[in-house]
């Protein structure tokens, strides 16, 4: 009985997955270089699955405000067709992430979509996005999402392998030839470390002397701080989660280790730097871009684009912003609103082929190039440094 | 390596021993258990944290609040909550649960009026570590086992010399008999919630620089310092203490020297082992039989 339930259950899923799909990769007429599927739709619909509460929240909040900018500048219209925005709160959990997806795909019949917010998330639904045909915007860094063949998954900002890459400079920068290693023991730490190591070993020179874990949920990091100290490495590098980054730092210190860590692009953000207090000083990391603490800080950035989005940032939303989502969001935003209208169709297929397409196009994290990137449209960071709790950028 | 992974254990024992110390006072004196130590120390922390940090009092000002808030939280927790459970004839398992009830009470409501997010609070120090020859010791180690010993001494002092202190204990043996001497034995037991509410409250304020605020940050050290009492003697004041530098030792050494990922693991392990081979601890106290 329950055999022919869960039988019956997954043919329905089955055929509502496979019946959007279809109607998604139907080949549409061009007339004029303007399809059908364009002519008949009154709008553009753009999904988004972020995570609107929970512990995430200021990360889908941000996600939300970025995309708001992006579609602002374009008055909110792609060819004079409007844009409908459908956004659901997918908490940041897989299964709430799934649930959205699904609902976006068959109900709402969205052309393309922006989200979910974290990578495990983003890894559940790609199936069903691949299925579908639909264009998928994944908004977070986990490497391994891009990495699995899926072909309408694409990635608005620099994945943390290249990070990693970006990050060997400042070993060779930094002169440092002993390397610690202190991870989280969980799939992005440990995903990190062997991908920093094998960095490491490939260049040739450098010693490991130490590589320390420590478990999800960990609050006193002594032992491992006190091996570190002892091993007597000249550098750190810490593959943590943003909210231990700051304790770790401060632990390092208090247990004697004055020399440089480097860390990733979670020292941006300010609540990070301020719980490690003058532990942050000498952090360094690669990352695509950093954030600014107030309105001041808009002139320190070189870029015009970032100086402009951050103007409007601050005037719409009346504080700083609080994670680098919302740049990804705009980046991602920007390019799905430049593929649908190179793309001249709303069909899954021309849309994600019109993305891959994306050539030097110039963003907040730099320049995007789809052609041949598995979805990676951004391969390159910066490096920055913490110096008396302010983030500036290293020259290399 | 193996000295400074010892003083780099010393504070994080002096806190589960005064976790250790806060559940001990309460069952010597009322025969109960509690659950809720770990977050009356996040408690503690915040409270610390909205003083010193947001309202930018003193230090010590800082400190004195917190204590005296958390002194009158445990008292009246005792009063309201604990005592009305016993009137209407609830059991030791009883007032347990509440206390757990409790502590989630306040984790939620600490996420509520701090945010779920982890905050920073100021360091009370101004050197991250001082330089006792080639040693490197942080102050906060130094301060957690002065804070610890400090309140160890007062408490035996006042267990033992003064005469609320002498009521506290006669309550313990017999309240029935403590009560026809005259000695007010429900201001004695509300008096034992109040003084392990502020032990905890004191651990926050110790650790929240070092370890960052947040809803669940005490959830871990409770239970550790649980284990630090029954260790050194369920009810026994030195023996908590003890417990508690045993069970900080064991959980530095063990990241330093083996693997952090089984330091959780070969500390309760050793809780087990002392529960089933010596229940009276170290310092061989006796169960109180009711």
């Amino acid at each position: 009985m329950k055999k022919s339930l869960v039988l019956i259950l997954a043919i329905i899923i089955m055929v509502v997955v496979t019946g959007c799909g279809g109607s998604n990769s139907t080949v549409s007429k061009t007339v004029d270089g303007v399809d059908n599927s364009w002519k008949d739709a009154k709008a553009v619909k753009i999904g988004v699955a972020i995570s609107l509460t929970g512990p995430n929240a200021q990360l889908g909040i941000d996600t939300k405000r970025g995309m708001e900018i992006a579609l602002k500048e374009i008055d909110n219209k792609i060819n004079g067709k409007p844009v409908e925005l459908v956004i659901y709160d997918e908490k940041g959990t897989p299964e709430q992430s799934m649930k959205a997806i699904i609902r976006l795909l068959n109900q709402d019949k969205v052309n393309v979509i922006y989200g979910p917010q974290l990578s495990n998330s983003i890894m559940a639904v790609g199936p069903t996005v691949e299925a579908a045909k639909v264009p998928l915007m994944g908004a977070a860094v986990g490497a391994g999402w891009t990495q699995q063949g899926w072909k309408y998954i694409f990635r608005p900002v620099v994945n943390t392998y290249y990070q990693g890459l970006e990050a060997m400079k400042l070993f060779k920068k930094l002169n440092a030839k002993k390397v610690a290693i202190l991870n989280i023991n969980d799939e992005f730490g440990n995903r990190s470390k062997q991908d920093i190591v094998e960095m490491l070993q490939k260049a040739g020179g450098y010693e490991i002397v130490a590589t320390e874990t420590h478990k999800p949920g960990d609050q006193d990091f002594t032992g491992q701080c006190v091996k570190i100290v002892q091993s007597g490495a000249d550098v750190v590098f810490l593959a943590v989660l943003s909210g231990d980054a700051g304790p770790i730092a401060k632990q390092l210190r208090k247990a004697g280790f004055n020399k440089p860590l480097i860390g990733d692009t979670s020292w941006s953000a300010k609540p990070v730097r301020e719980i490690a207090g003058d532990a942050a000083n000498e952090v360094y990391f690669a990352a695509p871009y950093v954030l600014p603490d107030n309105v001041e800080d808009i002139k320190g950035f070189k870029s015009p684009l970032m100086q402009k989005f951050l103007t409007t940032y601050f005037a719409d939303y009346k504080e700083a912003p609080l994670s680098e989502n919302t740049y990804r969001a705009y980046d991602g935003t920007k390019i799905l609103v430049k593929s649908i209208e190179n793309a001249k169709s709303l069909n899954g297929t021309k849309i994600r082929d019109a993305i891959e397409n994306i050539n030097d196009y110039e963003g907040l994290g730099g320049k995007f190039n789809y052609r041949g990137a598995n979805g990676d449209g951004i391969k390159t960071a910066n490096l920055f440094m913490i110096k008396n709790g302010k983030v500036v950028q290293v020259v290399d | 390596m193996f000295l400074q992974l010892l003083i780099g254990s010393i504070m994080l024992g002096g806190i589960y021993g005064l976790l250790g110390l806060g559940y001990g006072i309460i069952y010597k004196t009322s025969g109960l258990m509690t659950f809720a130590q770990g977050e009356l120390l996040m408690m503690g922390a915040f409270l610390g944290f909205t003083f010193f940090k947001l309202l930018k009092l003193p230090f010590i000002v800082a400190l004195l609040a917190t204590i005296i808030i958390m002194f009158l939280f445990g008292f009246f927790f005792e009063k309201m909550i604990i005592r009305t459970i016993l009137g209407k004839g609830g059991s030791v398992i009883h007032v347990l649960l509440a206390t757990i009830g409790v502590s989630i009470v306040l984790q939620n409501l600490a996420a509520i009026v701090w945010t779920s997010e982890i905050q920073q609070f100021p360091p009370i120090f101004n050197v991250e570590y001082l330089e006792l020859g080639t040693i490197k010791v942080a102050p906060e180690s130094i301060s957690g086992i002065v804070v610890a010993v400090i309140c160890m001494v007062l408490l035996h002092l006042f267990m033992n010399f003064t005469r609320l202190g002498t009521a506290m204990r006669a309550a313990a043996q017999d309240s029935s008999a403590a009560n026809v001497c005259g000695i007010n034995v429900s201001f004695a037991k509300g008096l034992s919630w109040a003084i392990s509410s502020a032990l905890a409250g004191i651990c926050g304020i110790i650790i929240g620089p070092v370890y960052g605020i947040y809803m669940l940050m005490g959830a871990l050290i409770g239970t550790k310092g649980f284990a630090a009492a029954v260790i050194g003697g369920y009810g026994s004041m030195y023996g908590s203490i003890l417990g508690g530098m045993i069970i900080g030792v064991i959980e530095t050494m063990t990241a330093g020297y083996i693997s952090s990922s089984y330091k959780d693991f070969i500390v309760f392990f050793v809780f087990i082992v002392f529960l089933v081979v010596k229940p009276t601890g170290i310092f061989n106290e006796k169960i109180i039989e009711s």
